[in-house]
């Protein structure tokens, strides 16, 4: 199996993963259900540079408050969770 | 951490617990060993693997199970879920996980089987000298 997200994702549109900024990426976890939101968000962010940004969208509720949760138990910061219509866009930094 | 995931069923229930267990735990850092006996020790075998589908659940809730099962089968289908090993095998590719997989169940069925009749997850054949081992290496204990 290959990650969805491994091959090229930096700085491309390929996969799930793009780059919408300077060091500020946008992960797009809108139909996968538990684990796979958490283990994109933390797979992606081991691979940024410290102080990315990355804005990580999802579409479960139970997301809002895992995804969060787990990233800030790996040190790095969430900046913001919002509901946009009916999904979530949460912003993390990376330490 | 130090996780120990001990399995004894083969349904489906316990087989999505398991891969989302293992993976969740390693995404966060954590090692998983992974000790199956019983039935879940022939779940590992090849050509078995694909074909489980049977989801343990009170009748009352045989519906709801059934609509998992066939909510499970669409997502892999659609690109946007993993079988259950294929979950084990994403978590080997991210940290250390390793798999145990006990022999007793083979034996009393009078079974041979070799580390080649397994799915290619499983790390080694062992028997409860291992599951003890193991009890003194992790840190957490989790049984399915």
């Amino acid at each position: 199996m290959t990650w969805v997200i491994a091959v090229g994702f930096m700085g491309t549109e390929n996969g799930m993963v793009r780059r919408i900024g300077d060091n500020k990426y946008l992960l797009d976890a809108r139909g996968y259900a538990c684990p796979y939101p958490q283990v994109f968000t933390l797979k992606v962010i081991k691979e940024l540079k410290s102080g990315s940004i990355m804005e990580v969208l999802v579409d479960n509720p139970a997301s809002c408050d895992n995804v969060p949760a787990a990233v800030r138990k790996l040190g790095h910061e969430v900046l913001e969770v919002r509901q946009e219509g009916g999904y979530w866009r949460i912003v993390v930094r990376k330490r | 951490m130090r996780i120990l995931i001990l399995i004894t069923s083969s349904t489906l229930d316990r087989l999505i617990t398991l891969g989302t267990i293992t993976l969740g735990a390693v995404s966060m850092g954590h090692e998983v060993a992974i000790y199956a006996t019983q039935s879940a020790s022939f779940a590992f075998l090849r050509g078995y693997a694909d074909k489980i589908g049977g989801y343990n659940s009170d009748s009352v809730l045989s519906e709801l199970a059934g609509g998992v099962v066939r909510g499970y089968n669409d997502a892999i289908k659609g690109g946007r879920f993993y079988r259950w090993y294929e979950m084990i095998r994403q978590a080997k590719e991210i940290g250390n996980v390793r798999v145990y997989v006990c022999t007793q169940p083979f034996e009393l069925a009078g079974i041979k089987v070799g580390l080649g009749d397994f799915l290619d997850v499983v790390d080694e054949l062992v028997m409860i000298g291992k599951y003890v081992e193991l009890l003194e290496w992790c840190d957490k204990s989790v049984s399915l």
